[in-house]
């Protein structure tokens, strides 16, 4: 299973404990929409938790802050090396990356939000 | 120093976090006597002090800061803080007070610091804000609940490597992109040490950062190293990334632990794994029935080499679970309609509850697994719900599989 990390997404029934350990590590339940991951959800132990649960590969993909596409992170030159894909709120797309401006189209970006 | 030089000017000049700094921005902007306090909690380098001078500064109030190199006792702090507390609005200031390195505080030598700041936080006339540099640590676990907590996690290796092309061309040195790349590797998300670094190194090509780069001595925190440790192509990179780890040998063999068997490893794979384990547990046993402290010297080796022989890369991450959920949930979810199963049949069998489950239940699932009917029927028959079919049919499964 694959989730956009910040949208909303549905699971099986858990039972309580499950349930209880999933609501204690960060993720946040709505009866209508079902769970999201709040920014400052423990992403490893929701993972960890869903693996087990599941009984199948979960993972959580972040969406470029930029441009809010969808990002592949098994493209990414630091996919080795980086904790974005179990860790972090937000990332940048390749494109973003490599266009040269990229600083100042983040930092407009950035501004538009804390407005 | 382009450490100084390219420090953020603005909440809008860092990068990464961004969901954490808006939301302390708004905390700090809405907040009102009685709100909770704020912990910021996230690796050294993630932009944690910074964020707050930067937002302290925006909206114009004077901090009044405690970091760890201060003594924290109850005294010392009531001292510095109290007439802050008692001339609150005299000069029309707005104070801000800053623990800095909270989860440090609780040491014999700032003995009453935490219950002075539990107190405080009850009573503060001024927004507190506090941070830690570890969030696992048992600590700062009555902080984390009494508080708005805002995680910081190392920063992205892409945001990091906009912000250092952009310092690069600012300085207008030479540094290729596949040498950002590796200085941007190197710093594991600390933007410090790779503003440090490109200073430092500016100038050379992407081979002789390799070369400069891998004589350096790294240090891990127990996750980063338990991940390097089980992602290592080669031993002695497996036995680099665990003598990096600044954590206790117990601590090393506890996570090493509850990691593998969290694992996705066959039974064979998993007993090698354990075994290994056992030989690096048994040098920590000695150390402590003896007192031979020499012997510690071999216990990363040890360790080290053992398990990256029996372990498959790839296929075990860092985990804290000291029991895999599948069988947590198992033990949560089913064992309640195990237990009414065999309490209902140990009437008939005249065995008791614990006989049936330990000796006869394996058996009993294992005939009934073969036709779905006779299953509703043994649970019509026990009188037991609908619910405990299902979980019946899947420890059958289970039973199976395992002949």
């Amino acid at each position: 299973m694959i989730v956009t990390v910040g949208e909303w997404f549905r699971l099986p029934r858990l039972g309580r404990e499950a349930f209880v350990s999933l609501m204690k590590a960060g993720l946040v339940y709505d009866k209508a929409r079902g769970f999201r991951a709040e920014a400052d959800a423990d992403l490893i132990k929701i993972v960890s938790i869903l693996k087990g649960a599941l009984e199948e590969d979960f993972e959580f993909v972040p969406r470029c802050f930029t441009c809010d596409s969808i990002i592949e992170c098994y493209s990414c030159a630091y996919y080795q090396a980086c904790g974005v894909k179990s860790l972090t709120q937000n990332c940048l797309c390749g494109e973003c990356v490599n266009n040269g401006d990229a600083l100042s189209v983040y930092r407009r970006v950035l501004i538009k939000r804390i407005v | 120093m382009w450490v100084e030089k390219y420090r953020p000017k603005s909440v809008e000049d860092m990068v990464g976090n961004e969901d954490s700094r808006i939301g302390f921005l708004n905390w700090l902007k809405e907040w009102r006597m009685g709100s909770k306090p704020a912990l910021l909690i996230g690796a050294p380098g993630t932009g944690k002090t910074t964020l707050v001078h930067l937002t302290a500064n925006r909206l114009g109030l004077n901090i009044i800061e405690l970091n760890a190199s201060d003594v924290r006792t109850k005294e010392r702090m009531e001292r510095k803080l109290g007439p802050m507390l008692d001339s609150q609005g005299l000069f029309n200031e707005r104070p801000l007070i800053f623990l800095d390195e909270v989860d440090g505080m609780y040491d014999r030598q700032d003995r009453g610091g935490v219950e002075f700041v539990e107190e405080l936080m009850e009573r503060s006339p001024a927004p507190i804000v506090m941070a830690a540099n570890v969030e696992d640590d048992k600590k700062i676990t009555k902080l984390i609940r009494k508080s708005r907590v805002f995680r910081f996690r190392r920063l992205p290796p892409r945001f990091m490597e906009i912000y250092i092309e952009d310092i690069i061309k600012k300085e207008k040195v030479r540094f290729g992109k596949e040498a950002i790349r590796i200085l941007v590797k190197e710093a594991k998300g600390d933007m410090r040490a790779a503003i440090n670094s490109a200073q430092s190194l500016a100038g050379l090509s992407a081979e002789e950062l390799r070369s400069v780069i891998s004589s350096r001595d790294q240090s891990y925190s127990l996750r980063e190293g338990l991940e390097s440790f089980f992602n290592a192509k080669s031993k002695e990179k497996a036995y680099e990334a665990l003598r990096s780890c600044d954590a206790t040998p117990r601590d090393k063999v506890r996570l090493a632990y509850t990691s593998i068997i969290n694992g996705n490893l066959s039974n064979d794979e998993l007993i090698e794994a354990l075994e290994g384990l056992g030989d690096a547990d048994e040098i920590i046993r000695r150390i402590e029935r003896t007192q031979e402290w020499r012997i510690l010297r071999y216990f990363d080796r040890v360790l080290a080499y053992s398990l990256f022989k029996a372990l498959p890369k790839g296929r075990v991450s860092y985990n804290e679970d000291d029991m895999p959920w599948d069988l947590k949930l198992r033990m949560w979810n089913e064992s309640r309609a195990l237990r009414d199963a065999s309490k209902s049949l140990s009437k008939f069998l005249h065995a008791s509850s614990r006989e049936i489950m330990s000796v006869f239940m394996s058996y009993l699932l294992f005939i009934l697994s073969k036709d779905k009917e006779s299953m509703e029927r043994f649970v019509t028959l026990l009188g037991l719900e609908g619910s405990v079919l299902k979980v019946l049919m899947k420890e059958a499964d289970r039973v199976v599989s395992r002949v």
